[in-house]
């Protein structure tokens, strides 16, 4: 499949967006030359920059293109990528230093409520956004000083080609080496544990907070399975990779990952059961150059048919729901915010791994420690 | 401390003055700007960021007995010096007989040899991991040919465990193996070889008794950068090792990144370089370095002469046993090194010719076999505006840092050499641990000096941070080559009336070019390899070539970064190649 799919928006986004777009283009076509009466209808509207941490790569290359030149037209302002593998140190180290060169980060949950804590962040506007927006945004999506950009979901990836005759349906066939033969690999971060947890025939609710009991009932799960596992993957593109090249059969895998593949093309099968879900927010810098723009680029974000671009050109998923209504139909149940695949996930408990414990760690250090000595034996 | 071992390895003179009364020489001089240089960009800012891991401004040591608390730390900072260890004497075996072929062999032996060795080095990790899964993975073409021989039934697991990271590791440490030994085994004199075979020695007992011993410095540059330098490794083990290869780089760098516990990474960044500092003090009691080198000089002293004496008396029975044993040993009438050379580089070159293969795909993943041939990874690149500017801006740090680099670090070498300053250990020490220290700490402590200069996000800051990690390099490569300088012909340009000036020109600078020439290559690409400063020292607004290649990893799985390493390869190879003609022509 191409990355678009005509007909697939053509089917599903007729009703609203195809009247929408056209309706747009006829009033838009006299006021072209005076580009400037397109921005004075746009309440978004204004000048400058704002500068935005961003992945780079294709995420860099796809938000450009459906996302930042779209606002850059609407409004005026134009949008400076700044790229790094993750924002959370620089915005540290910026703001220790005192000199904040960004506008808009992406934070990642496990290490919002500490930021937030020590005051990083300016309060989201929200009076800048559409009412569309705000009904569309689930309410724990919009925090005081920051809103979800998207959820990362650590799920079950199988290659259907190895189990033709079906595939694992939850983390229980994942260990189950007998039923569903064949290597497999894991991610080696920490916090991905709990998966075993699932394993082990966990509840869902009763995952978190991830307590010293939990992560030895999860260690020993892991125990069993560790033979079976090919590798601990470590960079997000490596269990698709290995996946494609037969290194696994199954594996955890970011959803965005999977289904950047599997728009591609790829036989890879997504297993929604137990899987982690991880918010990444977006938080406007407190001290940041352009302050005001940046608001403006969230509220632009947010809109139901932004929300759907993003969703297009970076495979993450957005948190309003309204976007549905405009991304094409084969692609819609790959996504987290699906009422069905949402009900089979679970939402990291972030604030309980930001917590300090009695000993002045916090617990996302306490259980990084139990992880590494795990590990290392 | 750390100095010795270089510092022994430095030249004869300063071994001599070592002992008698010190007196700084006037070269001393060289050594004041970089060593302002390295305290201003490195020990200031490192020093601010190591008083956070005593908790300052409430000072504690809670850090440090978190380390000690955990037993896990211990493993990792064992498997570290375990995997650094392996890879060093893995390096230095395949490495020695390549060296020698490359200083030995015809003019098409040393450019295959060069190409090979130098080639692996420009590939990207992600590129060249997949390489490695081509042929090790386990549907590669290693399994293939074992299953298809009978001499296995399952695939074996060759990647994914300790062997994979060390496999993964040497392939990329051989040029800091090799090229160091290589300058020093140039400037060794063949007719003392052929002094000792004229007096009876056999082949192998004239390159065990002559060779070798003058071959040490270049020998012990070699290791101690690749044993450093291995310590640093956190990509590689990553995606080539098993779930328990851990490396202490690796869990400092996610402390820093992922857990943004700053003051804990730096209290395991100083238990590292406090280790660290220590093997290499204990590595520089046991190994006779000082005696060894000390008969290759041939001046007298007293304080090494019974030394010397002994040392003397060793090499002439290993001679004499290795004479006896000569009889029994096979002959290949000379050839056997030049083949053993051209067979590891062989398979240097084996992942290296993958990667080129695989940028010829026509899928958007890295497939093995190629579904298709095409030429849309070299599109996506030349086509490409961010990929293009990503290259110049990488070339322009990199020639900016190894600039300075090397003018910094050579002037440090000469005066670390013949300076004969005081306390040289310790400022041995100090120009080795910007490359101890892990990358991403330097990084942190740099920026935040730039930040309050002004300076980050700029090319110039990150050139600066580059050079403070380039200098060892520079400094470890002269310093070996140093000892080929023979003061005496200095002396004699000045008692015939040449000026300081002229004498450098005339007797210092083409002596030693070959040594700059390495080092600036090193410095070069110690920079235009680099991830780590450009995050932090970019702050996001400079995108070089290799961190492109990097996001590839994390957003996309595109072979277009084969494309771009094969593009990298071929331009280092055409250098190769030019260089090695013109070398030619000169000598014609």
């Amino acid at each position: 499949m191409k990355k678009d799919d005509p007909c697939g928006r053509l089917i599903h986004g007729l009703s609203r967006r195809s009247l929408l777009q056209s309706s747009a283009v006829l009033l838009s076509m006299p006021l072209i030359a005076k580009a400037t009466s397109v921005w004075a209808q746009e309440k978004l509207a204004g000048s400058g920059e704002v500068v935005v941490f961003s992945y780079g790569g294709s995420y860099s290359k796809g938000i450009r293109e459906r996302v930042y030149d779209p606002f850059t037209k609407a409004t005026g302002i134009n949008v400076i990528d700044v790229v790094a593998d993750i924002a959370e140190p620089q915005v540290r180290a910026m703001t220790s230093a005192g000199r904040i060169d960004w506008d808009l980060a992406l934070i990642d949950g496990q290490n919002y409520p500490a930021m937030h804590d020590a005051g990083m962040f300016m309060p989201i506007d929200y009076r800048l956004w559409d009412d569309e927006a705000l009904k569309g945004v689930p309410d724990v999506a919009r925090r005081q000083d920051a809103v979800v950009a998207f959820g990362s979901t650590t799920l079950l990836a199988y290659d259907e080609r190895a189990l033709p005759k079906g595939g694992p349906k939850n983390w229980a066939d994942f260990w189950n080496a007998d039923e569903f033969p064949g290597p497999r690999g894991l991610s080696s971060v920490a916090r991905h544990m709990v998966l075993a947890l699932a394993a082990d025939g966990m509840p869902n609710a009763d995952r978190w907070p991830l307590t010293d009991d939990k992560v030895d009932r999860a260690l020993k799960k892991l125990d069993e399975i560790r033979p079976h596992i090919t590798k601990w993957w470590k960079a997000g593109g490596e269990p698709v990779q290995a996946l494609l090249n037969g290194e696994f059969v199954m594996t955890s895998c970011y959803d965005g990952r999977a289904i950047s593949a599997i728009r591609q093309g790829a036989p890879i099968r997504m297993v929604w059961s137990g899987a982690n879900l991880v918010y990444v927010y977006w938080t406007v810098l407190k001290g940041g150059p352009n302050n005001e723009n940046a608001q403006k680029l969230v509220a632009f974000l947010n809109r139901a048919q932004n929300a759907a671009g993003f969703t297009l050109a970076t495979n993450l998923t957005g948190p309003n729901v309204n976007q549905l209504q405009h991304l094409p139909g084969d692609l819609v149940p790959l996504l987290s915010i699906t009422p069905e695949n949402a009900s089979q996930v679970v939402v990291q408990d972030d604030t309980w791994l930001g917590a300090k414990r009695p000993d002045g760690k916090t617990n996302a250090d306490h259980i990084q420690e139990r992880w590494l000595a795990w590990r290392a034996q | 401390m750390a100095g010795t071992v270089i510092s022994s390895a430095v030249d004869h003179s300063a071994v001599v003055q070592a002992s008698s009364s010190v007196r700084p020489t006037r070269w001393a001089w060289l050594l004041l700007p970089g060593t302002i240089f390295l305290v201003v960009l490195f020990i200031v800012p490192l020093a601010g960021l190591l008083l956070l891991s005593f908790g300052v401004p409430d000072w504690s040591l809670a850090n440090y007995l978190r380390i000690g608390d955990s037993p896990a730390y211990f493993i990792v900072l064992r498997n570290t010096l375990e995997i650094s260890l392996a890879v060093t004497a893995l390096a230095f075996v395949l490495g020695y007989p390549i060296a020698y072929a490359l200083t030995t062999g015809g003019a098409g032996l040393r450019t295959f040899l060069l190409i090979a060795v130098v080639l692996p080095y420009f590939t990207s990790v992600l590129a060249r991991t997949f390489a490695w899964v081509v042929l090790l993975g386990r549907n590669g073409v290693v399994n293939e040919i074992l299953l298809q021989l009978g001499l296995t039934s399952q695939p074996l697991a060759l990647l994914y465990n300790r062997a994979g990271v060390i496999i993964g590791m040497t392939h990329i440490v051989m040029p800091l193996m090799i090229l160091p030994m290589f300058t020093v085994m140039s400037g060794i004199d063949k007719k003392l070889l052929r002094a000792a075979r004229a007096n009876g020695a056999s082949p192998l007992a004239a390159f065990l008794t002559v060779f070798l011993p003058l071959s040490l410095p270049g020998l012990i540059a070699g290791i101690l950068l690749v044993f450093i330098y291995c310590l640093g490794f956190y990509i590689t083990p990553a995606l080539m090792g098993g779930v328990s290869d851990i490396t202490i780089t690796m869990e400092i760098s996610s402390q820093v990144t992922e857990q943004l516990n700053w003051n804990f990474a730096s209290a395991l960044s100083v238990v590292l370089l406090v280790a660290v500092l220590a093997i290499l003090w204990m590595g520089s009691r046991f190994f006779p370095i000082e005696q060894l080198l000390g008969f290759s000089s041939g001046e007298a002293n007293s304080g090494t002469a019974s030394n010397r004496q002994l040392g003397t008396q060793y090499l002439m029975r290993i001679g004499s046993a290795v004479n006896k044993l000569d009889r029994w040993l096979p002959s290949l009438g000379g050839r056997s090194v030049p083949i053993l050379a051209g067979v590891l580089a062989t398979l240097l070159l084996l992942p290296v010719l993958i990667v080129a293969y695989l940028s010829f795909s026509d899928s958007s993943y890295f497939v093995f076999p190629l579904p298709g041939y095409s030429l849309r990874n070299y599109e996506n690149y030349l086509s490409d505006a961010l990929w293009i500017r990503a290259t110049f801006t990488s070339i322009r740090i990199a020639l900016l840092a190894a600039g300075m680099a090397t003018v910094l670090g050579s002037m440090l070498a000469f005066g670390l050499a013949r300076g004969a300053i005081p306390g040289r250990g310790a400022m041995v020490a100090l120009v080795l641990s910007p490359i101890i220290m892990p990358t991403i700490i330097v990084a942190v402590a740099t920026y935040f000096l730039l930040a309050w200069w002004g300076l980050q996000g700029t090319e110039l800051g990150l050139a600066l941070g580059h050079t403070v990690h380039a200098i060892p390099y520079v400094v470890v490569i002269v310093v070996a080559n140093v000892r080929n300088l023979n003061p005496a012909y200095e002396r004699a340009a000045r008692s015939l009336g040449a000026g300081p000036w002229a004498t450098f020109r005339t007797i210092i600078a083409p002596l030693v070019m070959p040594a700059l020439v390495v080092a600036s290559f090193f410095a070069f690409l110690s920079s235009f390899d680099d991830v780590v400063y450009v995050l932090f020292l970019g702050i996001g607004r400079i995108t070089t070539l290799p961190m492109r290649m990097w996001e590839g990893i994390r957003q996309d799985i595109s072979p277009t970064i084969a494309a771009v390493a094969t593009l990298q390869m071929t331009l280092a190879l055409i250098i190769v190649v030019v260089g090695e003609l013109l070398r030619r022509k000169k000598h014609s």
